[in-house]
């Protein structure tokens, strides 16, 4: 199979992409503060699609720096302290942003369901970007400090020269912990799999009904389905991060872990479609959806089996374990 | 993964999640199943064939088979003793629901059985 990208190259789309999670945080953010000034459900709705679809984008900045950093080891003018500490504050505010983008998720499905944004719900998300605003905008600035020798001078100190401490959570220990125990990697990926039964199962029979095939039942009566979805892939996610984090090498430099990783965005993107895609939820028992649904469906039943495809390949096209 | 998604799918409905969706709609998932059915007892028994030495003595591999045969059973069972009726049942009976639930737990541990053989003996 033909190489996608070298290191260099992910390190180079690092660089192209890894304001992303910063701006975009800040612009779901802004849209939420404004939807409350104006009262505004709709825009309320957006910027939770915002908040959800930056949740996605950060993947590929996440997984990206892991090159980055594996291009830059060893070579001079470069902080390997300040990449350590980047990659823990990088760490820390990913997961932060993917519970954001998790909750956005749930409130928009609430939102379908009854009508109007829940408001303990509202709140949490409101709280959980105000965080994650700050977490990510952290990790970005140690990120500078890595080589911008006009800041730091290719030495690391931190934003006003403060140390950066212990790291509330160590990619280096989490790389132990997988690593020294000879449980963790097979439990995870026992999980790894009962994960994907659950979310495939979801995919299977909310995008069988757009399809067609399965129309028996009323679009709403599936959409019920959705967060067994989404939860699948939570527990596919925390254990990826596990494999990822473990051997991470095994996955920037494989081919298969690149296509996976679009094919999932992708993915995303049609699952928040699926979310609070209008002409189908009026969608009742037996009836046939328009082209835009079955399309729609057939969409997500071949990323999701490519999602799948690619997994299942990553030691066979490439050389994870 | 389209056998056992679509198992749990069906069980999770039986145990009242989803309570919107008619179980009759659901008859044709079964069609599905068998498809994906024979579709890993093929290429299950074309890996088996590469490496029998190693798997047919090993116990795992056995408790693994057992748990897929016991998985189809409650299969069989509950298409028989739910789907059965051309009439949508309103409640589902105590003991549907305890096959449902079952048939969550025999198919979760014929996964997990078949993902550890990767990693055990």
């Amino acid at each position: 199979m033909p190489e996608l990208a070298n290191p260099a190259d992910l390190a180079h789309v690092h660089l192209l992409i890894n304001h992303f999670p910063t701006i975009g945080m800040i612009l779901g953010l802004g849209l939420l503060l404004l939807s409350f000034l104006r009262k505004n459900d709709h825009l309320k709705k957006v910027s939770l699609e915002v908040l959800f679809l930056i949740a996605l984008a950060t993947m590929p900045v996440y997984v990206s720096g892991q090159a980055a950093a594996e291009t830059l080891k060893g070579q001079t003018g470069v902080s390997a302290e300040a990449i350590i500490a980047h990659n823990d504050a990088a760490l820390a505010s990913f997961i932060m942003m993917e519970i954001t983008g998790f909750v956005a998720w749930l409130l928009l499905w609430r939102m379908r369901r009854i009508g109007w944004p829940t408001t303990g719900l509202t709140y949490t998300v409101l709280v959980l970007s105000v965080m994650t605003v700050a977490s990510v905008a952290r990790a970005a600035n140690i990120g500078g400090d890595i080589r911008h020798p006009e800041i730091a001078g290719g030495q690391y100190a931190g934003l006003f020269g403060q140390s950066s401490g212990t790291p509330l959570i160590s990619a280096a220990a989490i790389k132990d912990f997988v690593l020294q125990h000879p449980f963790v990697w097979p439990t995870c990926e026992t999980l790894h799999f009962l994960g994907m039964s659950l979310m495939f199962g979801v995919l299977l029979i909310v995008n069988l009904r757009l399809v067609g095939w399965l129309r028996g039942m009323s679009f709403a009566s599936v959409h019920r389905l959705l967060p067994f979805g989404l939860m699948g892939f939570g527990i596919n996610f925390i254990t990826g991060m596990f494999f990822f984090i473990a051997a991470s090498e095994q996955y920037t430099q494989n081919v298969a872990f690149h296509y996976k990783v679009i094919l999932l965005i992708l993915a995303g993107v049609n699952y928040l479609v699926l979310t609070v895609y209008d002409e189908a939820w009026a969608l009742p028992a037996s009836a046939e959806a328009p082209l835009s649904g079955k399309l729609l469906g057939a969409s997500a039943l071949v990323l999701s089996i490519g999602v799948m495809y690619f997994g299942r390949m990553l030691p066979f096209i490439g050389n994870a374990f | 993964m389209v056998l056992v998604g679509s198992a749990l799918m069906i069980d999770l409905r039986l145990l009242g999640f989803g309570r919107g969706i008619p179980l009759s709609s659901l008859e044709r998932l079964f069609r599905v199943m068998w498809g994906a059915f024979w579709l890993n007892l093929l290429t299950g028994t074309m890996l088996f064939i590469a490496d029998a030495s190693k798997r047919g003595t090993q116990p795992l591999f056995l408790i693994k088979l057992t748990l897929v045969a016991s998985g189809i059973a409650t299969i069989i069972l509950l298409r028989r003793r739910v789907f059965d009726g051309t009439k949508e049942p309103l409640v589902i009976s105590g003991a549907a629901k305890r096959l449902a639930f079952t048939s969550l737990l025999v198919w979760s541990a014929a996964v997990t059985a078949g993902r550890l053989l990767a990693y055990v003996g």
